[in-house]
Protein backbone atom coordinates (compact mmCIF):
# COMPACT_ATOMS: atom_id res chain seq x y z
CA UNK A 1 0.00 0.00 0.00
CA UNK A 2 1.42 3.36 -1.00
CA UNK A 3 0.60 6.35 1.14
CA UNK A 4 -0.30 9.45 -0.83
CA UNK A 5 -0.73 11.36 2.40
CA UNK A 6 -2.88 14.46 2.67
CA UNK A 7 -3.90 15.49 -0.80
CA UNK A 8 -5.17 18.93 0.10
CA UNK A 9 -8.09 21.17 0.94
CA UNK A 10 -10.26 21.27 -2.13
CA UNK A 11 -13.49 23.07 -2.92
CA UNK A 12 -16.56 20.84 -2.72
CA UNK A 13 -17.54 22.42 -6.03
CA UNK A 14 -14.31 21.42 -7.74
CA UNK A 15 -14.77 19.50 -10.96
CA UNK A 16 -11.12 18.75 -11.64
CA UNK A 17 -9.03 17.83 -8.63
CA UNK A 18 -5.87 16.19 -9.91
CA UNK A 19 -4.53 13.06 -8.22
CA UNK A 20 -1.38 11.34 -9.48
CA UNK A 21 -0.44 7.80 -8.53
CA UNK A 22 2.99 6.31 -9.23
CA UNK A 23 2.30 2.60 -9.81
CA UNK A 24 5.05 0.23 -8.66
CA UNK A 25 5.78 -3.45 -8.49
CA UNK A 26 6.53 -5.30 -5.26
CA UNK A 27 10.18 -4.15 -5.45
CA UNK A 28 9.22 -0.51 -5.71
CA UNK A 29 10.16 -0.24 -9.37
CA UNK A 30 7.96 2.06 -11.42
CA UNK A 31 5.81 -0.24 -13.52
CA UNK A 32 2.85 0.31 -15.80
CA UNK A 33 -0.12 -1.60 -14.37
CA UNK A 34 -2.12 -4.22 -16.19
CA UNK A 35 -5.43 -2.71 -17.16
CA UNK A 36 -6.69 0.53 -15.72
CA UNK A 37 -6.34 1.49 -12.06
CA UNK A 38 -9.68 1.75 -10.29
CA UNK A 39 -10.49 4.12 -7.47
CA UNK A 40 -13.09 4.52 -4.77
CA UNK A 41 -13.71 7.58 -2.64
CA UNK A 42 -15.06 7.06 0.87
CA UNK A 43 -16.64 9.64 3.15
CA UNK A 44 -15.83 9.92 6.85
CA UNK A 45 -18.43 7.24 7.61
CA UNK A 46 -16.67 4.76 5.36
CA UNK A 47 -19.38 4.85 2.74
CA UNK A 48 -18.31 4.76 -0.89
CA UNK A 49 -19.40 8.03 -2.49
CA UNK A 50 -17.64 7.75 -5.82
CA UNK A 51 -15.91 5.21 -8.02
CA UNK A 52 -14.19 5.25 -11.37
CA UNK A 53 -11.00 4.64 -13.29
CA UNK A 54 -7.77 6.51 -13.52
CA UNK A 55 -5.87 7.20 -16.71
CA UNK A 56 -5.48 4.18 -18.98
CA UNK A 57 -1.99 5.18 -20.09
CA UNK A 58 1.12 6.63 -18.51
CA UNK A 59 0.92 10.36 -17.95
CA UNK A 60 3.62 12.44 -19.63
CA UNK A 61 5.41 9.24 -20.72
CA UNK A 62 6.42 8.56 -17.12
CA UNK A 63 6.34 4.80 -16.54
CA UNK A 64 3.52 3.85 -14.19
CA UNK A 65 2.35 7.39 -13.55
CA UNK A 66 -1.44 7.50 -13.76
CA UNK A 67 -3.54 10.63 -13.54
CA UNK A 68 -7.07 11.29 -12.39
CA UNK A 69 -9.03 14.51 -12.61
CA UNK A 70 -11.59 13.90 -9.86
CA UNK A 71 -14.97 15.58 -10.08
CA UNK A 72 -15.41 16.31 -6.38
CA UNK A 73 -18.77 17.99 -6.94
CA UNK A 74 -20.16 14.72 -8.32
CA UNK A 75 -19.42 12.68 -5.19
CA UNK A 76 -22.59 11.46 -3.53
CA UNK A 77 -23.69 13.85 -0.79
CA UNK A 78 -20.56 15.96 -1.08
CA UNK A 79 -20.38 18.83 1.39
CA UNK A 80 -17.83 21.29 2.69
CA UNK A 81 -15.75 20.57 5.78
CA UNK A 82 -15.75 16.83 5.23
CA UNK A 83 -12.85 14.39 5.07
CA UNK A 84 -12.69 11.91 2.23
CA UNK A 85 -10.41 8.97 1.62
CA UNK A 86 -9.17 8.21 -1.86
CA UNK A 87 -8.31 4.56 -2.44
CA UNK A 88 -6.88 3.26 -5.70
CA UNK A 89 -6.03 -0.29 -6.75
CA UNK A 90 -4.02 -1.53 -9.70
CA UNK A 91 -2.52 -4.81 -10.85
CA UNK A 92 1.20 -5.28 -11.46
CA UNK A 93 2.68 -8.70 -12.18
CA UNK A 94 -0.56 -10.37 -11.20
CA UNK A 95 -0.54 -8.74 -7.77
CA UNK A 96 -3.12 -6.20 -6.75
CA UNK A 97 -1.55 -3.17 -5.14
CA UNK A 98 -3.09 -0.09 -3.61
CA UNK A 99 -2.55 3.57 -2.85
CA UNK A 100 -4.53 5.76 -0.54
CA UNK A 101 -4.72 9.38 0.45
CA UNK A 102 -7.00 11.82 2.20
CA UNK A 103 -8.46 15.15 1.13
CA UNK A 104 -10.75 17.61 2.80
CA UNK A 105 -13.43 19.75 1.27
CA UNK A 106 -13.83 23.44 1.98
CA UNK B 1 0.13 18.36 1.56
CA UNK B 2 2.03 21.54 2.15
CA UNK B 3 0.97 25.11 1.52
CA UNK B 4 3.20 27.93 0.33
CA UNK B 5 3.03 31.45 -1.02
CA UNK B 6 4.80 32.81 -4.06
CA UNK B 7 8.45 33.47 -3.33
CA UNK B 8 8.65 30.62 -0.82
CA UNK B 9 10.99 27.70 -1.24
CA UNK B 10 9.54 24.19 -1.41
CA UNK B 11 12.01 21.68 0.05
CA UNK B 12 11.98 18.39 -1.83
CA UNK B 13 13.89 15.56 -0.21
CA UNK B 14 14.38 12.06 -1.57
CA UNK B 15 15.96 9.00 0.02
CA UNK B 16 16.86 6.72 -2.87
CA UNK B 17 16.57 3.03 -2.08
CA UNK B 18 17.25 -0.22 -3.86
CA UNK B 19 14.69 -2.94 -4.45
CA UNK B 20 15.42 -4.28 -0.96
CA UNK B 21 14.37 -0.92 0.44
CA UNK B 22 17.91 -0.13 1.58
CA UNK B 23 19.49 3.30 1.00
CA UNK B 24 21.36 3.24 -2.30
CA UNK B 25 23.07 5.66 -4.63
CA UNK B 26 21.21 6.19 -7.89
CA UNK B 27 23.00 5.99 -11.23
CA UNK B 28 22.35 9.70 -11.78
CA UNK B 29 20.82 12.60 -9.91
CA UNK B 30 17.05 12.21 -9.33
CA UNK B 31 15.02 14.42 -11.62
CA UNK B 32 11.97 16.46 -10.72
CA UNK B 33 8.95 17.27 -12.84
CA UNK B 34 6.31 19.65 -11.49
CA UNK B 35 2.77 19.41 -12.87
CA UNK B 36 0.05 22.02 -12.51
CA UNK B 37 -3.56 21.14 -11.74
CA UNK B 38 -4.21 20.41 -15.40
CA UNK B 39 -1.43 17.85 -15.56
CA UNK B 40 0.82 20.09 -17.65
CA UNK B 41 4.51 20.05 -16.77
CA UNK B 42 5.44 23.49 -15.42
CA UNK B 43 9.05 22.53 -14.78
CA UNK B 44 10.88 19.39 -15.81
CA UNK B 45 14.27 17.67 -15.68
CA UNK B 46 15.34 19.52 -12.51
CA UNK B 47 18.33 17.62 -11.16
CA UNK B 48 18.57 17.21 -7.41
CA UNK B 49 21.91 17.72 -5.64
CA UNK B 50 23.10 15.21 -3.02
CA UNK B 51 23.06 15.95 0.69
CA UNK B 52 26.11 15.09 2.77
CA UNK B 53 27.22 12.55 0.21
CA UNK B 54 30.07 10.98 2.27
CA UNK B 55 27.79 9.94 5.12
CA UNK B 56 24.22 9.93 3.73
CA UNK B 57 23.81 7.39 0.99
CA UNK B 58 21.21 8.31 -1.60
CA UNK B 59 19.84 11.45 0.04
CA UNK B 60 19.04 14.34 -2.29
CA UNK B 61 17.44 17.71 -1.63
CA UNK B 62 16.19 20.46 -3.90
CA UNK B 63 14.82 23.85 -2.93
CA UNK B 64 12.14 24.73 -5.44
CA UNK B 65 11.55 28.49 -5.50
CA UNK B 66 8.02 29.52 -6.32
CA UNK B 67 8.70 32.04 -9.05
CA UNK B 68 6.38 33.64 -11.57
CA UNK B 69 6.08 30.20 -13.20
CA UNK B 70 3.55 29.47 -10.44
CA UNK B 71 0.19 30.86 -9.40
CA UNK B 72 -2.37 29.94 -6.76
CA UNK B 73 -3.53 26.34 -7.04
CA UNK B 74 -2.43 22.75 -6.63
CA UNK B 75 0.79 21.29 -7.99
CA UNK B 76 2.19 17.77 -8.06
CA UNK B 77 5.87 16.95 -7.75
CA UNK B 78 7.08 13.83 -9.53
CA UNK B 79 10.59 12.62 -8.68
CA UNK B 80 12.24 9.83 -10.62
CA UNK B 81 15.57 8.09 -10.12
CA UNK B 82 17.26 4.86 -11.16
CA UNK B 83 19.03 2.38 -8.89
CA UNK B 84 20.72 -0.65 -10.49
CA UNK B 85 18.64 -0.22 -13.61
CA UNK B 86 15.32 -0.02 -11.73
CA UNK B 87 13.38 3.18 -12.26
CA UNK B 88 11.76 4.40 -9.06
CA UNK B 89 9.51 7.34 -8.46
CA UNK B 90 7.54 9.32 -5.95
CA UNK B 91 4.67 11.79 -6.11
CA UNK B 92 3.75 14.51 -3.66
CA UNK B 93 1.41 17.46 -3.77
CA UNK B 94 1.62 21.06 -2.63
CA UNK B 95 -0.60 24.10 -2.87
CA UNK B 96 0.23 27.70 -3.63
CA UNK B 97 -2.06 29.99 -1.67
CA UNK B 98 -2.66 33.70 -2.15
CA UNK B 99 -0.03 36.16 -1.02
CA UNK B 100 3.70 36.36 -1.24
CA UNK B 101 5.79 37.78 -4.05
CA UNK B 102 7.12 35.83 -7.00
CA UNK B 103 10.40 37.74 -6.77
CA UNK B 104 10.98 36.47 -3.25
CA UNK B 105 12.10 38.33 -0.15
CA UNK B 106 14.73 41.04 0.03
CA UNK B 107 18.22 39.69 0.64
CA UNK B 108 19.86 43.10 0.73
CA UNK B 109 18.78 46.73 1.17
CA UNK B 110 20.72 49.93 0.64
CA UNK B 111 19.63 53.35 1.89
CA UNK B 112 20.53 55.91 -0.78
CA UNK B 113 19.75 59.54 0.16
CA UNK B 114 19.95 62.01 -2.71
CA UNK B 115 19.06 65.74 -2.94
CA UNK B 116 15.94 65.04 -4.99
CA UNK B 117 14.61 62.06 -3.04
CA UNK B 118 15.49 59.31 -0.66
CA UNK B 119 15.79 55.88 -2.17
CA UNK B 120 16.00 52.30 -1.05
CA UNK B 121 17.66 49.89 -3.41
CA UNK B 122 16.76 46.31 -2.67
CA UNK B 123 17.91 43.04 -4.07
CA UNK B 124 15.42 40.18 -4.15
CA UNK B 125 15.91 36.44 -3.99
CA UNK B 126 15.46 36.03 -7.73
CA UNK B 127 18.39 38.38 -8.31
CA UNK B 128 16.32 41.37 -9.39
CA UNK B 129 16.86 44.85 -7.97
CA UNK B 130 14.00 47.06 -6.88
CA UNK B 131 14.14 50.84 -6.42
CA UNK B 132 11.78 52.45 -3.92
CA UNK B 133 11.43 56.24 -3.86
CA UNK B 134 10.78 58.20 -0.65
CA UNK B 135 9.77 55.21 1.45
CA UNK B 136 7.66 55.89 4.55
CA UNK B 137 7.59 53.95 7.75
Amino acid sequence: MDELGHLGFVSAASTGFQILVACKNSSGTATAPTGTPAYTVYNSSGTAVGTGSMGASDHDSKTGLRRLSLDVSALTGVAANETYTFYCTYVVGGNTRGAKGVFQTV
Amino acid sequence: MRRYRLGDFVPIVVQCRDTSDLPASPSAAPQITVYNASGTAVLSSLKMPPVDKPTRTGVFRYELRLSSDFSTGFYDIYVQWTVSGNVQSRVEKFQVVAGGNANGAYIGLFWYPRPDSNWIIGRQEDGQYERLKNPRL
